[in-house]
């Protein structure tokens, strides 16, 4: 497959795709952290490209759970609304930022060039993966009995603006403009480094809102299928989306996630958890080579 | 032959999502058929009535 100049092996691409849909699988993510870097460190993709088809693929995923979640009647839609009105601006900046990060074209650090857009991108998913994988191993052996209860997080505590209930959380009076802040970060996130930005709001609902986990789940997934619609749309019209290849990532992860769904069913919490953080690890080695192997060429 | 934007556009939404929705299917069928079979293979409820 010939993918911006660059000729892709396909069953490559489908292996690719079985192995970020197992991890999508086992850990509950999308994925979209590991496939984006991936794309472009191993198959040598534009930056731009993997990010616009990674968003792509990530609505197939995200409608499959969405669904799911749907019929077992965990989430909260109102707080999902809220969260797309400031996420449309986000995830339109962030697609522009993309295209301007482009447009700027390289950068001397010593006597080394290094393109804009990998430089920006992968610095914003090295301080995304820090921060994930620092989290996920401080909380391997911790107990998360206590969050399956709804609690008052700090966030659900700020009084700023209009406020609205969540009954199905349940929590009361929670500020309207705080969550659609929130929105408009994880849009940026989203348009910027193409991914679901499940990874990131996930702690937010769960420590910041004080979400019972089931309710997170349920929640985040209505506002990545949001997120990912609109940062997709975004990146089409800038001609960053690659259709075949998201159709060959999508069937190869939307199938290979149930089998990492049958892993975490078998594998203790700790582990779980503790594999997590260090595949994040492995990816930031990844894109750490990637961005040297760059400012070599 | 090439795609005019608005089409590819729409395609880049309406392909995955569409994927989504017939894998939902077929998830919930697989389930469906799993929860079935368990249910055949449980030993017969003891009859106390004797």
């Amino acid at each position: 497959m010939d993918i911006a100049g660059q000729v892709v092996s396909l069953p490559g691409l489908a292996a690719l795709g079985m192995g970020v849909g197992v991890v999508a699988g086992m850990f509950g993510v999308g994925g979209g952290f590991l496939l984006t870097p991936l794309l472009s460190v191993v198959f040598g993709i534009p930056l731009p490209i993997a990010v616009g088809t990674g968003l792509c693929q990530m609505i197939g995923i995200a409608v499959v759970a969405w669904l799911r979640h749907r019929k077992l009647g965990q989430g909260e839609v109102r707080f999902d609304f809220l969260m797309f009105a400031g996420s449309l601006v986000g995830v339109a900046a962030g697609a522009a930022a993309v295209s301007a990060l482009e447009r700027a074209g390289s950068m001397n650090i010593g006597s080394a060039q290094i393109p804009t857009v990998p430089l920006v991108i992968y610095g914003a998913y090295v301080v995304l993966l820090v921060l994930c994988s620092w989290l996920f191993w401080r909380q391997a052996g911790q107990s998360i009995e206590g969050l399956n209860e709804p609690r008052r997080g700090p966030l659900a505590r700020i009084r700023f603006g209009p406020t609205v209930d969540l009954p199905n959380v349940p929590l009361r009076d929670v500020s309207a403009l705080t969550v659609a802040y929130i929105g408009l970060a994880l849009g940026f996130v989203s348009g910027l480094m193409g991914i679901g930005g499940g990874v990131a709001l996930m702690p937010v609902l769960i420590y910041g809102f004080g979400f019972p986990i089931k309710q997170a789940a349920g929640t985040g997934i209505l506002a990545l299928l949001f997120t990912v619609t609109m940062g997709t749309v975004q990146h089409a019209m800038a001609g960053h989306v690659h259709l075949p290849m998201a159709a060959v990532l999508l069937i190869g992860s939307t199938i290979s996630a149930q089998i990492g769904a049958t892993f975490t069913r078998k594998l203790p919490a700790r582990t779980l958890r503790k594999t997590f953080a260090l595949l994040i690890w492995v990816t930031i080695i990844a894109i750490a080579w990637d961005l040297a192997r760059q400012a070599m060429v | 032959m090439i795609m005019p934007m608005w089409l590819h556009v729409v395609a880049c939404v309406v392909v995955p999502a569409g994927w989504g929705v017939v894998m939902y299917f077929v998830f919930s069928f697989v389930d469906a058929r799993r929860a079935d079979r368990r249910q055949q293979d449980e030993p017969p409820p003891i009859d106390y009535s004797i």
